[in-house]
């Protein structure tokens, strides 16, 4: 069915209730029913103006509040059923790191860590929609607070702000000279950015992107500090630059994940679709879909290997999922959406290795729980602190 | 198929809080869907349920919500359809047969899309204004109104004009970003 028609349709039998319609408009709806009987039956009945009144008394008769708790109850259940089977999971992968786990901690603790299993109350909460936009001019808008609005850049382009997404629409102004914005996500946030191209930039906690409000013909680039996921609109005429930390990711229209923070020494690209070019001062790669690259900045060099991109570009979906990742990649990546900090009392935990997938707005508790259950570890948390025992 | 702009209304799917929402809002209109289909009550409400969970289930793929409501009417009607298979009617009316033809589910989804919407607009109106609007839409005339109210019948004019310019300034602002 043809939805765009769909909704002039519905559009026009709200106007009939509204009283108004035009005759050109009443003409439109009866050449839509045509000969159709389904149709003239739904103009017919929609003529009648008690219509909406009989419709109305149908609505009212459902019993909505006794229907919540059935679907409330089988998505509870539901989801513990899925929980169950990552904790299993969880089991199964942490009892064989723990072999090798263990013997390091073995090792290592000089005395037994006092096991303290309360948890003080805590005031971590995970992350959401959240970001600060810097205009060429220097204003800043902060968009958590923001409900929809719209702002003009002085090329006139038109930024309009919705919940959790920012979109560029560019002026028709032919000027070459580029203007700049920046937007940055904080620690616990996480932000959808479409540029003026249309290309879709999903942006992850603790993140930077510059980027213009409009781009030059024959080149698109933006800066990225952090991990953003990008939907690149096709253009063969002017490539997709995405700058991070002196290397260069470069496509002409494609679906890939970089991350480069600048706490870490790695740059890390996931192709999911398409071909990119990776570039550094040192070589060039060409990735195929499927491909995931590591830069690391440290030693210069670069490896490639075959991922499931999944694994890497879940958190756009609202996804923790972690395969065979030490303890601390993965609490730091949990720290970026929480926004808290990790103290570990043994080092030598930190080197444990953890599989699973988690929802991102669970919360934090249910996940240290799990790691919890399927290791000897202890957490604590207090406060924004989260201390591994 | 909507009056809300696509890509600004967060997915309910994605969120607790507002999927609950979205269910006190949404869920009626589905079983009133539903009943266009299966006519009794009690499958009607547990269809609509199974559908809740299963979009729940599926949430990540869907973006928007006109897509959701839209893939939850799907998701009705398919329940629906084997329902009335599964059920075997012993006479199979030509009616039965007709409900799995593509323009009757068009038609029926117009039709909760249409009464949604409008249920919407005459949400966001003053209390006394709506109370107006909905004595107009049972079919009542301004004299009837105007007593039943105990205004008079030019203020019953009056507040049903402004009223309904105010519903179409709506609906235009509605589909405004729809159709460009």
């Amino acid at each position: 069915m043809n939805r765009n028609q769909n909704s002039k349709i519905t559009k026009l039998f709200v106007k009939l209730f509204e009283q108004s319609i035009s005759s050109e408009e009443l003409k439109v709806l009866n050449d839509w029913a045509g000969s159709n009987a389904f149709r003239q039956h739904l103009l017919h009945k929609m003529r009648k103006p008690t219509a909406f009144e009989e419709w109305h008394k149908e609505v009212i008769a459902v019993r909505t509040e006794e229907s919540w708790k059935v679907v409330e109850k089988a998505i509870k259940a539901n989801r513990g059923r899925q929980i169950r089977m990552e904790v299993m999971r969880y089991a199964a992968i942490a009892i064989m790191t723990l072999m090798v786990g263990a013997a390091i901690y073995y090792f290592s603790a000089k005395e037994p860590v006092a096991v303290q299993p309360q948890m003080a109350k805590n005031v971590i909460e995970p992350g959401s929609s959240k970001a600060r936009l810097f205009l060429d001019d220097g204003q800043v808008i902060n968009l958590e607070e923001k409900q929809a609005a719209d702002y003009l850049e002085k090329d006139s382009s038109k930024i309009s702000v919705a919940s959790g997404e920012v979109t560029y629409l560019a002026s028709r102004d032919t000027r070459e000279e580029l203007i700049y914005n920046t937007i940055q996500i904080p620690r616990g946030g996480t932000y959808t950015l479409v540029l003026a191209d249309g290309t879709r930039v999903y942006m992850n906690s603790e993140t930077e992107l510059k980027y213009p409000v409009r781009f030059s013909t024959g080149q698109r680039k933006v800066t990225l500090k952090g991990e953003a996921y990008f939907e690149v609109t096709k253009d063969p005429e002017a490539p997709f630059i995405v700058e991070a930390n002196n290397s260069q990711v470069e496509v002409l229209g494609t679906a890939f994940n970089v991350k480069a923070y600048a706490d870490e020494s790695v740059i890390t690209t996931t192709l999911v679709e398409g071909s990119v070019k990776f570039s550094n001062t040192q070589e060039t790669l060409i990735l195929e879909p499927s491909d995931q690259t590591v830069f690391n900045t440290l030693s210069n060099k670069v490896t490639t290997n075959k991922v499931n991109t999944d694994l890497y570009t879940a958190w756009k979906d609202g996804y923790f999922w972690f395969k065979n990742e030490s303890l601390e990649d993965v609490l730091t990546r949990m720290s970026r959406w929480y926004d808290f900090d990790v103290f570990y009392k043994n080092q030598a935990v930190k080197e444990l290795r953890f599989s699973g997938k988690v929802e991102v707005f669970e919360d934090v508790d249910i996940l240290i729980r799990m790691i919890e259950k399927t290791t000897d570890i202890q957490f604590e948390i207090s406060g924004r602190a989260v201390i591994v025992q | 198929m909507g009056y809300q702009t696509s890509n600004n209304e967060a997915n309910p799917l994605q969120d607790p809080v507002k999927f609950k929402s979205f269910f006190n809002e949404f869920f009626p209109v589905l079983v009133v869907f539903a009943r266009r289909y299966v006519v009794d009550d009690e499958p009607a409400h547990d269809i609509a349920q199974e559908a809740f969970i299963t979009a729940w289930e599926k949430r990540l793929s869907i973006k928007n919500l006109d897509d959701v409501r839209f893939y939850l009417y799907t998701i009705v009607r398919n329940k629906c359809l084997n329902y009335l298979k599964h059920i075997k009617v012993k006479r199979v009316h030509e009616q039965e047969v007709s409900k799995e033809n593509d323009i009757y589910f068009e038609t029926v989804t117009i039709e909760q899309e249409t009464f949604l919407m409008l249920k919407k607009a005459i949400g966001t109106l003053a209390p006394k204004t709506q109370e107006i609007i909905n004595l107009s839409l049972q079919g009542l005339g301004n004299n009837d109104i105007s007593e039943q109210l105990d205004i008079s019948v030019n203020t019953v004019k009056t507040m049903k004009r402004r009223a309904f310019k105010k519903l179409s300034q709506q609906l235009k602002d509605h589909f405004y970003l729809f159709f460009i």
